[in-house]
């Protein structure tokens, strides 16, 4: 209202104050240390332009094999083909993970990661949640089909998919807290091809399709736990680059 | 509204709780430091009171410690000259406000905060801005009035 | 003035003591850190950037721990050897580690731009990092390293891998860039820093037995430096008996540089010390 413009400009001499001294110098050197004005959203996006392609192509891939050896085995009259060519696919999902996560050892990109603001923690953080999500979005079709197309329960089913992938993450974290590098790769690639070929066998054993649920429930939890835990140690650890390394 | 804008403002309501111009600059960059290191989760929901909050608390922190140092000299409050003369009625009104009201107007009127922002930073309720802020103006209307009839 | 301190850090790896309890104050200005290979001066290095964790003591810029995100926006490194992802540009790694820092891509850009112009990469912007030689990738790394304008510039061994026209560059870019920061470089090339730096660490062993400016430094040597001209029999002797700081032989005769208190031999001439000699005696 044209009464109120003029009477707050007089309140506002009425509270004026000396200038301010340092205001520029201070402001051109906040500039570097203020939060980026992109949201969380924003830098999603951006870290996932830098997860190699290959990390997706290669679980889009193994998920699509399984899916077709299932598909192969529902045709010679297996209905639970597809549920173990999923069970045995999913600890790989786990290995194209953690290549990725070694990926700034591999490259030698870990000191500069780590001296940057946004440290090697949100990097990781940031890594976990994208390929836990296109994981998950990998898993949904896997489940909902092994459902449709077995026998089983839904549950069971559920279950029988989560373990091997639960049990891939509990190993390979570990591996990659005790080890770096390439190394830690092929111990994946190993513990990867163990758990897969485990998880196979275990499922097609003539006792699985009775075995009591609350065991398999136990496991799961037990499993998530270890995983939350290790993950925080990995985010508590990383970019402390491994002494010995680098001795 | 730009960074420096907010800076100005700011720094307008520590000198307002200070005094003093170059505390009430250190205290504003301070403010702005732990405004910007914060936790990216908060400060979403109310940004601006988040800031002023934090510049408040750490004028009052340093009334506590003031109390142990040594009193130092009150410095002239400070008016652009050519507006002394036309100012002097404002000014003079509201040095009859208390400071609450004082803190009201300013926040409300001259650094234009909303309501609720207002009573986030002050640490009361809605209601109780607009009770205030209507005593203030009250206040500062009969104070001209009176000015006027004189 | 914002200060860097460090308070008795220490970093032992098994059992070799990499860092023996150093303590720092630096204020603004360009700090040499001279030291042989496997003297500690990576490892040092490594904990003022927040990058290895000391197994004692604290690390402050002002009043922010190195664990801080403040300390490391204000913060630039050049560590001793880097990689690059795959595939990378130039211009992508600066953009990958702008971002890392904090900075919109817009601001980015431009600040890579200007960056790259100052290393002398403009042409090379959009090249992969796996064609550039050894000294167009230190380039970059010192242009990473300084895409937020830090107040403190940690650059380790900048110069390994430059040639002698790469390194004056590097001098006088360095020269320019210490104003109002600061800035610590390590190297084993003493005249990387003699006529720059401020102050001069002498780095050994985990310690540092010497610092000051070079003046200083030269002043703390206790013996003087000899220069003289012999046979190699004689060269021999003398080899055995006193540090020797430099050596060269020519048309059979040994000329040698060393340290001594006293004249070594009938024809030395005592000479002005450098600091090269305070380092290679002290090594």
């Amino acid at each position: 209202m044209r009464k109120k413009e003029p009477w707050k400009a007089e309140l506002a001499n009425a509270f004026a104050c000396p200038k301010p001294a340092g205001k520029q110098a201070f402001l051109e050197n906040l500039k570097q240390g203020e939060a980026p004005p992109e949201s969380p959203a924003q830098w999603m996006l951006g870290q996932a332009a830098y997860i190699q392609k290959s990390t997706w192509i290669l679980s889009a891939a193994a998920f699509l094999a399984a899916w077709a050896a299932g598909a192969v085995c529902r045709q010679q009259g297996n209905a639970q083909g597809l549920l173990w060519s999923f069970a045995a696919m999913v600890p790989f999902l786990i290995l194209f993970a953690a290549g990725e996560l070694v990926k700034a050892d591999l490259y030698g990109m870990r000191e500069l990661e780590r001296s940057a603001r946004f440290s090697s923690e949100k990097i990781l953080s940031t890594k976990l949640v994208l390929l836990g999500s296109f994981d998950g979005v990998l898993f949904l079709p896997a489940f909902f089909l092994s459902v449709l197309w077995g026998s089983w329960s839904a549950l069971r089913i559920f279950f029988l998919l989560f373990l091997p992938y639960m049990t891939a993450a509990f190993v390979c974290l570990g591996i990659l807290l005790l080890v770096s590098g390439q190394t830690a790769l092929w111990y994946c690639l190993a513990a990867s091809i163990g758990i897969s070929c485990s998880s196979f066998a275990v499922i097609r054993s003539t006792w699985m399709e009775h075995f009591p649920l609350y065991w398999l429930f136990l496991a799961a939890g037990l499993l998530l736990a270890g995983v939350a835990a290790e993950i925080s140690r990995l985010k508590r650890k990383e970019g402390i680059i491994h002494d010995e390394a680098y001795c | 509204m730009n960074i420096e804008e907010q800076y100005d403002r700011l720094y307008r309501y520590c000198y307002f709780h200070t005094g003093d111009p170059v505390l009430a600059e250190d205290l504003t960059q301070e403010a702005f430091l732990r405004y910007f290191s914060r936790k990216p989760a908060v400060g979403i929901g109310r940004p601006m009171a988040y800031l002023y909050t934090i510049a408040r608390n750490l004028c009052i922190d340093h009334y506590r410690k003031r109390k142990t140092e040594e009193f130092r000299e009150e410095e002239l409050v400070f008016l652009p000259m050519e507006q002394v003369e036309e100012k002097m009625d404002l000014a003079a009104a509201l040095g009859t406000l208390d400071k609450q009201h004082r803190e009201i107007l300013l926040l409300r009127y001259v650094n234009e905060l909303g309501v609720g922002e207002t009573a986030k930073v002050l640490g009361i309720s809605r209601f109780c801005v607009y009770r205030r802020e209507r005593e203030a103006m009250e206040k500062l209307r009969n104070y001209m009035k009176g000015e006027k009839s004189l | 003035m914002t200060k860097l301190i460090a308070d008795r850090i220490a970093k032992q790896y098994q059992n070799k003591i990499a860092v023996d309890t150093l303590s720092l104050s630096l204020g603004p200005g360009l700090y040499g850190l001279l030291g042989a290979n496997g003297a500690g001066k990576t490892t040092l290095l490594r904990m003022l950037a927040g990058v290895l964790q000391p197994d004692r003591g604290e690390i402050f810029l002002g009043k922010d721990p190195v664990q801080s995100e403040r300390y490391r926006a204000h913060m630039g490194y050049l560590p001793q050897e880097f990689g690059c992802y795959p595939g990378f540009t130039a211009r992508d790694f600066l953009l990958y580690l702008a971002l890392l820092k904090g900075l919109s891509k817009s601001s980015a850009q431009e600040k890579i731009r200007k960056l790259l112009d100052t290393v002398g990469l403009s042409e090379a912007a959009d090249k992969k990092v796996k064609t550039f030689s050894g000294g167009m990738k230190r380039r970059l790394g010192i242009a990473q390293a300084l895409l937020n304008d830090p107040y403190l510039l940690i650059l380790d061994e900048p110069t390994a891998g430059l040639d002698p026209k790469e390194r004056v560059r590097f001098r006088n870019l360095i020269s320019q860039l210490k104003a109002g920061r600061i800035l610590i470089l390590s190297t084993h090339i003493v005249s990387d820093v003699e006529y720059i730096a401020d102050k001069i660490f002498l780095m050994q062993k985990g310690q540092i037995p010497r610092e000051g400016s070079v003046q200083e430094i030269l002043q703390s040597m206790d013996s003087s430096v000899w220069e003289c001209r012999t046979d190699p029999a004689q060269a021999e002797l003398l080899k055995a008996r006193y540090p020797i700081v430099n050596i060269r032989e020519e048309a059979g005769q040994v000329f040698l540089r060393l340290c001594a208190r006293e004249q070594p031999c009938r024809d030395a001439v005592r000479v002005k010390p450098t600091l090269e000699d305070v380092y290679l005696y002290d090594s």
